[in-house]
C-alpha cells in the first residue's frame, strides 16, 4: 500500500504514525505512574515494606524522611537493576562483550541486592551529611532500607512486567511516591487517633494494620486504568 | 406529654443508679430518654468552656433537617424511575405484581399513574432501606455502649440518613445490613465511636459495597428499582447520565442533553443513587447548613472550583480524540453524578475532613480535582466522587499537620 502512495503521504502518515507513538508512550508513563502510586501501591496492594511502614509511621516527619529516601533510592535502584538485568543479567545479554550464550539471571538476587546496597549508602551519607537530626530520627531504619523488600520487589516487579529503561524510571519514581504517600499519611492518621478511644486489645499494632486495610480501600481510586 | 414525662421518670429509678437492677442497660435508656426530652445536664459553669446550646444533637439534628428534601425527592424519583420504566418496557396490568406497600394500599393503573402511586412506590422502596440502615448501625452502636459503659451519641442519626441516600433504591437488604456492619464496626467504632473516625462512615459503607458487590451497585441495570418478587423492571438498563457521558465520543454534553435536559439533571428527574438525583434538594441542604452554621462554606467552594477548574484543565490537557467524560462541558461536571451531594453533605463532615482553614480549602479543591480525574481518565469509574472523598479522608490529618507546621514556621519568624 505505501508503494502506491506519493511520498509526502508517506512522509505524512510515518509523522502521524510517530505523533500516535509519542503521544501513547507519554499516557503510558502516566497510567505507570497512576498504576504504580495508587492501584499497584507497593505497600497497600503487596504488603510489602510493612516493618519500616510500621515502624517509622509514629511521626510525621520521621515518616515523611524515610518515604523520600525511599522515593530517592527506588527512583536509582530500579534503572540501575535495569540495566544491569538487560546488559549483564539475561540470557544472551552479554552480546556486546563477546559471550552470546551466556546465562546468568541465577545471580538476579545478589546483584540487585548490592546495587540497592550501593545507592542505600549513598543516601546514608547524604542524610547524614546534610540533617544529622532525620539520620538519629531514622535511625537503623535507613540502613534498612538496604533489606527492605518494597525496594528489591520494585526491581523484581520491573523485570516480570518486562518494563523498557523510560517505563522503570518512571516505575521506581512512582512506587517511591505510593510509599511515601502512604507512610505519610499513616503517620498523621497514627498521631491524630493517639487520643483515641480504641479498643485495648486492639492498640497499637492492631489498629494500625485496621487503619492500613481503609487506607487501601481509599487508594483503589484508580483501579481500572 | 406530662404523662410521658412520669413514665420515664418512673423507669428512670430502674437504670440510673449504679445498684439498679438494669443499671448496664442505662446507655440505651440514657439516649432513649434524650431522644424523647431535653437533657437536663449542662456544663457546669467553670472552666473556660464555651457554653452554647448547640451542642452535638442540635447539629446532627440540623443535618438530618438539611437532607430532608433529597429524602422526599428520593422517595418521589424512585416511583418515578420505575413507572417510567414500566411505560417505556409497555407492561401490561395484569402482569405487573404489587409490593407490599402496595398491597396494603392498592396498586397503580398502569394506564393512567397518579403521583400518590410514585410516592407509594418510593415509600416502599426507602423505608425498608431506611429502616435496615438505623436498625443495624444503631444496634451496634448501643452494643458498643453498653459495654464501654459511654453514653450512645447522635453521630450515626446522619449516617444512617446518608446510607439510605447513597445507595441505588434496588439494593438488597442483607447486602446493605453487611456493609453496614462493616462500616460502624471497623471503619467508626474500633477507633473509639463518634467523632474519632478517620473516614467518613456513609462513605465507608458505599466504598464497601461498592467493592464487595459490584453487579448490585454499579453498571446500567440497577439504578431503577422494581419489584423484586416480580422482576418486571430490576435489571431495567437505564445508565446514569455519567454512565452514558463515558461512551460519548465528541460532544457529551449534547448527546446528554438529547435525553434529559439541565433541568431534568438539576431537579433530579434522572437515574441514580436513592438521594442525589437532585441538585436542587441538595442545594436546599446546603444553603441550610450554611446558615445554621454547621457545615464549612469553604469546603463546598473550593470543591465546586477545584471541579470546574479541573474540568477545563482536563479539556486543555487531553487530546481532543479522547472521548468520554472530558467532552462535557466543565460546568455540566456539577449537574450530572453525586459530586454535589457527596460534597455537601460527606466531604463537609466535621471529624474526617481537615479542621484548619487553610487545609479545609486545599481538602476541597483536591476533591474536585480527583472525582474529574477519575471521572475523565478512568475508563472502569464513571463516578469518581465517593472515592476521591474517601481518599481525601485518609489526607486530611496530612494535610492538617502541614498547615499548622507552616503557621508554627510562620510565626516563629515574626516574633
Amino acid at each position: 500500500m505505501i508503494a502506491d502512495t506519493p511520498i509526502l503521504e508517506t512522509l505524512a502518515l510515518i509523522q502521524e504514525a510517530e505523533t500516535v507513538a509519542e503521544q501513547s508512550t507519554f499516557a503510558n508513563y502516566v497510567s505507570i505512574v497512576l498504576r504504580a502510586i495508587f492501584v499497584e501501591n507497593i505497600l497497600l496492594a503487596f504488603f510489602l515494606g510493612m516493618c519500616s511502614y510500621l515502624a517509622v509511621s509514629k511521626r510525621v516527619d520521621s515518616s515523611v524522611g524515610l518515604g523520600l529516601a525511599v522515593v530517592f533510592v527506588l527512583a536509582l535502584t530500579v534503572p540501575i537493576n535495569w540495566a544491569i538485568q538487560s546488559y549483564v543479567l539475561n540470557p544472551g545479554a552479554l552480546a556486546w562483550a563477546g559471550f552470546p550464550d551466556s546465562d546468568l539471571s541465577y545471580l538476579q538476587f545478589l546483584t540487585f541486592i548490592a546495587s540497592i546496597a550501593t545507592a542505600v549508602q549513598i543516601v546514608e551519607m547524604a542524610v547524614d551529611k546534610f540533617s544529622p537530626k532525620l539520620y538519629a530520627a531514622l535511625g537503623i531504619f535507613l540502613p534498612l532500607i538496604a533489606v527492605n523488600c518494597a525496594i528489591l520487589g520494585s526491581s523484581l516487579f520491573m523485570v516480570e512486567r518486562t518494563y523498557d529503561f523510560g517505563q522503570s524510571v518512571v516505575f521506581g519514581f512512582g512506587s517511591g511516591i505510593g510509599f511515601l504517600l502512604a507512610i505519610v499519611s499513616m503517620a498523621a492518621i497514627r498521631w491524630k487517633i493517639r487520643t483515641a478511644h480504641v479498643p485495648a486489645p486492639l492498640r497499637g499494632l492492631g489498629i494500625t494494620f485496621i487503619t492500613t486495610g481503609l487506607i487501601a480501600m481509599a487508594f483503589m481510586t484508580f483501579s481500572g486504568i | 406529654m406530662r404523662f410521658l414525662r412520669n413514665l420515664v421518670e418512673k423507669q428512670k429509678k430502674l437504670y440510673h443508679a449504679p445498684d439498679a437492677k438494669f443499671h448496664k442497660l442505662w446507655p440505651l435508656f440514657d439516649a432513649f430518654e434524650t431522644f424523647l426530652f431535653a437533657p437536663d445536664h449542662r456544663t457546669k459553669r467553670s472552666g473556660v468552656h464555651v457554653r452554647d446550646y448547640v451542642d452535638l444533637k442540635r447539629v446532627m439534628n440540623t443535618v438530618i433537617l438539611a437532607m430532608v428534601p433529597c429524602l422526599l425527592w428520593s422517595i418521589w424519583n424512585a416511583g418515578a424511575q420505575h413507572f417510567g420504566a414500566i411505560a417505556t418496557m409497555g407492561v401490561a396490568q395484569a402482569d405487573y405484581g404489587l409490593g407490599w406497600l402496595q398491597g396494603i394500599l392498592g396498586g397503580p393503573d398502569l394506564a393512567n399513574v397518579s403521583a400518590m402511586d410514585n410516592i407509594v412506590f418510593g415509600l416502599q422502596k426507602m423505608l425498608p432501606i431506611l429502616i435496615c440502615s438505623y436498625g443495624v448501625g444503631l444496634g451496634i452502636e448501643m452494643f458498643f455502649a453498653v459495654i464501654r459503659k459511654e453514653e450512645v451519641s447522635e453521630g450515626y442519626l446522619v449516617s444512617g440518613m446518608l446510607i439510605a441516600l447513597i445507595v441505588p433504591a434496588s439494593i438488597p437488604l442483607w447486602q446493605l445490613a453487611t456493609g453496614v456492619a462493616f462500616s460502624v464496626i471497623l471503619g467508626k467504632e474500633v477507633f473509639g465511636g463518634t467523632g474519632m473516625n478517620i473516614f467518613n462512615p456513609a462513605m465507608m459503607v458505599r466504598a464497601f459495597l461498592f467493592f464487595a458487590f459490584a453487579a448490585q451497585m454499579s453498571g446500567d441495570a440497577v439504578w431503577v428499582a422494581g419489584n423484586n418478587d416480580w422482576g418486571l423492571v430490576d435489571g431495567y438498563s437505564s445508565p446514569t447520565a455519567l454512565a452514558a457521558a463515558k461512551v460519548a465520543t465528541e460532544n457529551a454534553s449534547q448527546m446528554l442533553t438529547e435525553t434529559w435536559s439541565r433541568w431534568d439533571m438539576f431537579i433530579g428527574n434522572i437515574p441514580g443513587s436513592a438521594g442525589e438525583t437532585s441538585k436542587l434538594c441538595v442545594l436546599l441542604g446546603a444553603g441550610f447548613m450554611i446558615v445554621m452554621g454547621v457545615a464549612s462554606w469553604q469546603v463546598m467552594v473550593a470543591g465546586v472550583v477545584g471541579l470546574v477548574g479541573s474540568a477545563f484543565l482536563m479539556q486543555g490537557v487531553l487530546p481532543a480524540d479522547y472521548g468520554g467524560q472530558v467532552t462535557m462541558q466543565a460546568t455540566d461536571h456539577l449537574l450530572v453524578g453525586g459530586f454535589l451531594f457527596g460534597l455537601v453533605f460527606m466531604a463537609t463532615d466535621p471529624v474526617s475532613s481537615p479542621e484548619t482553614a487553610l487545609g479545609k480549602w486545599i481538602y476541597g479543591f483536591l476533591i474536585g480535582l480527583f472525582t474529574v480525574t477519575v471521572r475523565t481518565i478512568n475508563p472502569a469509574y464513571p463516578e469518581g466522587t465517593m472515592l476521591a472523598i474517601l481518599l481525601l479522608n485518609a489526607f486530611a490529618p496530612t494535610i492538617d499537620h502541614f498547615v499548622v507546621a507552616a503557621n508554627i514556621k510562620r510565626r516563629l519568624k515574626r516574633s
